[in-house]
């Protein structure tokens, strides 16, 4: 599985705003919901919940990958980008405006750990945070991920 | 944190000024505008003023955004409400209620998410009643914390000349325990300052030694340092409220228990409940009273009374009477500092039972208990361990070699059933149970960083 194989343009969400982190992981939590196959939006907000307890999930340089396990047949994905970055616990305590969440089946594989870690590593890179802070709709986003080779 | 406090009461207020002192953002809901411009003066929160349960009140006090809602008013059902409420139509992610009336805790299939959906239940009368239970089952003890749902304890005493181990490095305990019995000293308190126990610390008279050990051998650890092992044979409570009443009925059974009440209404009415205890009218501040009822052959007095000056004197006239153990409960923070000395032995603060309750929610890590100590100056924690060996700074690494803050030490491991005295070279594996003492609580959050899995881990 690819990473815009988890993504489709309406689990996108450009330029949304909210005030807190709990109301960041709603949002995701929301979108994710929405996926064919989905649990239901409000148990992965409790796994975001959990996750985000035992550790943030960002990364810093403004960008964090929520996640967690879910009974649900399938991993899927979505990306928030907010008009203003709010504060998630980064380590660089660097408030966050991109997010890639993600929720992955309960039998968690090898491939679902693999997607995790490409994520972060796009979102390692500075050129690639940088395009995903200047686009401007849903399918360029799918295309920078489908041009990404982990 | 953003958090919601409902209910500017004791408890509440009691809470909201506690929180504030760390970083929280705090709202404080009540019906008394009076009250919440006290707590404003104080404090630096957000007062709310409205019914605690209604959505628009809530709305208000920044429901949308709260990590964390403790509904804490007068009324059970407004509680109740006001997380049934928070979860339908707020989705806070954690929801604590005090609930009070024992008809509802009876049924424990109330609370879940389809029904009321508490995360938390706290009722500070049972934590106040179970906490002075442990403390009369251990005469010896200052205090007594249970961990791993009571397979281990964090248990506090004063050393004394006649303790074998009193004047001798720590190094040598396990010379004088038992075969087979293993214990850690997690901190010394010596003139109120923290000392880091080493091997070669010499206990001296008088320190305050916290030691942690398997539940069923603390008697055989505490013996060491002097104090009474035994148990505590005659009970004197004073004061028959729900506390004072709850514990006669849990100590009779293998306790002589006496107690005393001043309403005589009150006191016919716990009589019929109780089965061996004698309930005496009167007040337990009458010096012929307490001689009459043998205060010197007492092995614990206990002051439960809800007025604060009257446990105190009342405690103070029982100690120098010859109670050999006086337990005192005492609401305002103020007190307990002050009389904690020779004269009453153990103050409990209800307040810094039940935030330790609510400290175990707050806390980031996967934490299972935390204790405030100290009037909130050190903490006692349960933590889950998470992570994946060779990637994390806890899982699969001595505990010698884990980069532990100066103030803070891990007393023991609960790996399942087994409860592991730390020792330097014992290896964490992941979801053991971690036990650590933070004798400074400003190395909390430093705790915290240490036991954070890192962002990729699922």
């Amino acid at each position: 599985m690819r990473l815009a194989d988890l993504l489709t343009p309406d689990r996108i969400a450009l330029d949304r705003t909210v005030s807190s982190k709990k109301s960041l992981l709603e949002a995701a939590a929301g979108l994710l919901g929405a996926a064919p196959d989905a649990a239901a939006g409000r148990d992965i907000f409790h796994g975001l919940c959990q996750r985000e307890r035992l550790g943030s999930t960002g990364l810093g340089h403004g960008v964090a990958i929520p996640h967690c396990r879910i009974e649900q047949p399938g991993a899927s994905g979505a990306l928030i980008r907010l008009t203003r970055p709010i504060d998630f616990d980064s380590p660089d305590a660097e408030p966050v405006d991109l997010f890639f969440a993600l929720v992955v089946p309960s039998t968690c594989s090898e491939g679902h750990l693999k997607l995790l870690a490409g994520i972060a590593q796009l979102f390692s890179d500075p050129d690639q945070r940088e395009r995903l802070r200047g686009l401007d709709g849903a399918d360029d986003v799918i295309r920078v991920l489908n041009d990404f080779e982990p | 944190m953003r958090i919601i406090i409902l209910g500017a009461g004791q408890v509440g207020s009691g809470m909201a000024y506690s929180l504030s002192r760390e970083e929280n953002d705090i709202s404080v809901v009540d019906t008394d505008p009076e009250r919440l411009r006290e707590l404003q003066e104080k404090l630096d929160i957000r007062t709310v003023l409205g019914h605690a349960a209604h959505p628009e009140t809530l709305i208000r006090a920044g429901i949308e955004d709260a990590d964390l809602l403790i509904a804490l008013t007068n009324s059970d059902e407004t509680n109740m409400v006001a997380c049934q409420v928070a979860y339908s139509l707020f989705n806070t992610p954690t929801k604590v209620a005090r609930v009070r009336a024992a008809d509802y805790l009876s049924h424990p299939e109330l609370f879940t998410r389809e029904h009321a959906p508490i995360d938390v239940l706290i009722s500070p009368e049972k934590l106040v009643t179970d906490h002075i239970q442990r403390l009369i089952e251990y005469p010896g003890a200052l205090q007594v914390l249970d961990f791993a749902d009571g397979r281990a304890q964090l248990v506090a005493t004063r050393a004394i000349r006649e303790g074998k181990l009193v004047g001798r490095a720590l190094k040598s305990l396990p010379e004088e325990l038992p075969p087979g019995v293993d214990a850690r000293v997690a901190a010394i308190f010596r003139r109120d300052e923290a000392i880091m126990p080493e091997g070669d610390t010499v206990i001296e008279v008088d320190d305050m030694v916290f030691f942690l050990a398997p539940t069923h051998k603390i008697r055989d650890v505490m013996g060491t340092f002097g104090a009474t092992s035994g148990p505590a044979r005659r009970v004197l409570l004073a004061g028959g409220g729900n506390i004072g009443a709850a514990l006669a009925r849990r100590l009779e059974r293998d306790h002589h228990v006496k107690l005393i009440e001043r309403d005589p209404k009150r006191a016919e009415r716990i009589a019929e409940d109780v089965d061996t205890t004698i309930v005496l009218v009167g007040d337990a501040a009458n010096e012929d009273l307490l001689r009459e009822e043998g205060i010197d052959e007492m092995d614990v007095y206990c002051a439960l009374t809800n007025d604060d000056e009257a446990n105190i004197l009342s405690s103070m006239l029982a100690k120098r009477m010859g109670a050999k153990k006086v337990i005192t409960l005492i609401n305002r923070p103020a007190y307990v500092d002050l009389v904690e000395s020779d004269r009453i032995d153990v103050a409990v603060s209800p307040q810094q039972i039940t935030i330790g309750a609510l400290l175990t929610l707050m806390r980031k890590g996967h934490m299972v208990r935390v204790h405030s100590l100290r009037r909130g100056a050190a903490e006692a924690i349960e933590v889950v361990a998470h992570g994946d060996p060779g990637r994390s700074r806890i899982v699969g690494r001595e505990i010698g070699s884990i980069p532990l803050p100066e103030s803070t030490s891990i007393g023991a491991i609960v790996r399942g059933d087994e409860v592991v005295i730390a020792h330097h070279d014992v290896v964490i594996e992941p979801e053991d149970h971690v036990i650590l003492f933070v004798a400074d609580k400003r190395e909390v959050a430093e705790v915290e960083r240490l036991f954070a899995v890192e962002a990729v881990f699922v």
